[in-house]
């Protein structure tokens, strides 16, 4: 049985690499990227379920990823982590995404990802 | 109220949006990583007790990021203080290397953004000014500001502070951008709040380069006594 797939996306290297090293114990195949290019590029490497990206990030913003992963990755599934409430979700395809309020527990964070892929509470593959 | 005090005030409380907005998002960033490090522990611990091995270099590194966000967060507070006292007194002694400090500490994350290099150069001693720090700070801000909104990733901002007694300049140089407009209405802010403080603006466009003098008369040796 295949574990969920994720890729976290964040700026803030020491927070991603936590949150991965958190879901991989948990079962969960979680990868840390820090750039919206690091990202683009593991996400042509590699398969993922899901995308948890920070909206507002140097570069590559978060809304530029989402727009490349909708077009160039339909399947994987968007999560996007915002520090301001939501006030900030401009475009149409950030208002489509699904949102998860920083500060949040790991637990808030798993229990989003399977209910986004539709999995039974308690099963993360 | 009337029109100009209206502007004048609503500039100043773009400032301090800023400022907070910033700040508020440092500290959410800080306190979510130091959250899900001490989960990390309590993980690994959980895993001690069941009877796993957890090596001490792996303790060593997450006690090295909780030490190294703690440090980050008390440099932010320590700026918002410092930021939040500036307008108790309009009129005091204002240290220009730690007033541009706390500004390159509270918009840390907006230059993050911004992409773009910076580099200061410091006065070798600190030399005050007689005056508002908010001014001072607001100034410098608005002109940093201006810089960034020019730049683009990867160029180049230098700061430098320069003593030329009687006066202390803060010298802002950056690309020189190719939309005026924002700059003229910078540049008309900015010299207005000089002349509050009895100091000037001077613009320079070289080439692709545009260097903003501050320039701010240093608190008296008449005064200091």
């Amino acid at each position: 049985m295949k574990s969920m797939r994720v890729l976290l996306v964040d700026d803030e290297e020491e927070l991603v690499l936590t949150l991965a090293e958190r879901l991989n114990s948990r079962g969960i195949d979680a990868r840390a990227a820090t750039s919206g290019t690091d990202a683009l590029a593991s996400l042509r490497e590699n398969r993922f379920d899901i995308l948890v990206v920070d909206l507002k990030m140097p570069g590559v913003s978060g809304s530029e990823i989402i727009k490349i992963v909708e077009r160039e990755f339909p399947q994987v599934r968007i999560l996007l982590v915002t520090g301001h409430g939501g006030s900030e979700l401009e475009e149409p395809t950030e208002q489509r995404s699904e949102v998860l309020l920083k500060p949040f527990k790991i637990e808030d964070l798993i229990a989003k990802m399977r209910e986004m892929l539709n999995l039974p509470e308690g099963c993360v593959m | 109220v009337n029109d100009g005090d209206f502007s004048s005030c609503s500039q100043e409380l773009a400032f301090f949006g800023t400022v907070t907005a910033a700040v508020s998002h440092e500290l959410a960033n800080i306190l979510l990583i130091v959250d899900q490090v001490g989960g990390l522990l309590g993980d690994l611990a959980g895993s001690v007790a069941s009877g796993q091995n957890v090596s001490s270099e792996r303790l060593n590194v997450l006690h090295d990021r909780i030490t190294r966000q703690t440090q980050r967060g008390i440099e932010q507070i320590k700026a918002l203080n410092r930021f939040a006292h500036s307008i108790d007194e309009p009129d005091q002694p204002v240290g220009v290397n730690s007033q541009v400090e706390t500004v390159l500490i509270l918009t840390r994350r907006l230059l993050a953004h911004a992409q773009v290099e910076l580099s200061v150069r410091w006065l070798e001693e600190e030399i005050s000014l007689k005056g508002s720090p908010f001014l001072v700070m607001n100034i410098f801000f608005i002109t940093l500001n201006e810089a960034l909104r020019t730049a683009g990733k990867g160029d180049l901002i230098e700061v430098e502070l320069i003593e030329n007694h009687p006066f202390v300049t803060i010298v802002v140089d950056g690309p020189a951008g190719t939309s005026p407009v924002s700059g003229e209405a910078m540049q008309d802010r900015v010299h207005i709040l000089a002349e509050e403080l009895g100091g000037g603006v001077k613009i320079r466009t070289e080439g692709e380069r545009r260097r903003i003098h501050l320039q701010f008369p240093r608190e008296t040796e008449l005064t200091t006594l």
